[in-house]
């Protein structure tokens, strides 16, 4: 379990296959997230 | 009458802004009006961690992870707070780290069986909020009874590994999209936000889609007005 240390969210635009995820909207950077470790935090 | 919009979302069960994302989500579908199909995906967080992880997540973020722990304690102690304004009262002293693999075996299984949401809902708060334990098979199948599984099925299921190359599908699926952080929401198989966002954000990116299948549906109809 790892959460980001700053509370920090980040809009992926990604390259995804089979079909790309765009992005939509500004979103609140700040937004909480978990990624598992390393530069994140829970 | 509006089409429904299908909302994928790749989550852990031991994700504490998951379940605080899941609530503002719902919120703002409520807010859109949208008609909305959640599917659950699965997101592994913390794949080497043993089941019965001898220690607390404070153990396991400062021992694994290697963070101190007095900045452990400041990050539970606000995400708490913020889950509390959502309305979810996480209680860190009961949790009991462990490995999440058979809970996502078991929201595929509970997804093949039409109760994937409740399961979900279920484990969340057995996890953040009961002191429950999500990693056992037992346990587990504890749970899924309550959600109107049959105990022995899920058993069965989770110790023959039934749904395990579902899971490692999620999480393969998950790396091609380049999500790095959960929870992750992909609207319409098209648009992509990250993380607890308020529900204003989402309620606005289901309104936008609203408003694109509106568009879509009015051309179409022209077009064969006019073929």
């Amino acid at each position: 379990m790892s959460e980001n240390t700053t509370g920090t969210g980040t809009v992926t635009e990604t390259t995804a296959t089979p079909r790309p995820i765009i992005q939509l909207l500004e979103q609140d950077d700040t937004a909480g997230g978990c990624c598992g470790g390393g530069s994140c935090g829970i | 009458m509006s089409e429904t919009i299908k909302v994928d979302i790749w989550s852990d069960v031991q994700c504490p802004w998951c379940y605080i994302g899941k609530r503002k989500f719902e919120a703002g579908v409520a807010a859109s009006g949208a008609e909305v199909e959640v599917e659950y995906h699965s997101f592994e967080l913390a794949p080497d961690t043993p089941v019965d992880f001898a220690g607390s997540p404070v153990d396991y973020l400062s021992e694994r992870k290697g963070i101190p722990v007095p900045q452990v304690l400041e990050m539970l102690e606000r995400v708490t707070g913020i889950a509390e304004s959502v309305g979810l009262h996480y209680d860190y002293d009961a949790v009991h780290q462990t490995n999440t693999v058979k809970a996502h075996e078991l929201l595929h299984y509970a997804k093949a069986h039409g109760v994937q949401l409740e399961m979900k809902e279920t484990l969340l708060k057995a996890y953040f909020v009961d002191g429950g334990h999500v990693g056992r098979i037992e346990d587990l199948a504890d749970l899924a009874a309550t959600v109107g599984l049959d105990k022995a099925d899920v058993v069965r299921s989770l110790t023959a590994n039934e749904y395990l190359a579902a899971v490692k599908a999620d999480v393969a699926q998950a790396a091609e999209y380049g999500i790095n952080g959960v929870p992750f929401f992909v609207i319409d198989g098209k648009y992509g936000i990250s993380g607890a966002q308020d529900p204003d954000t989402f309620a606005q990116a289901l309104r936008q889609v609203q408003g694109e299948k509106a568009d879509s549906a009015t051309t179409t109809a022209t077009e064969e007005t006019h073929a």
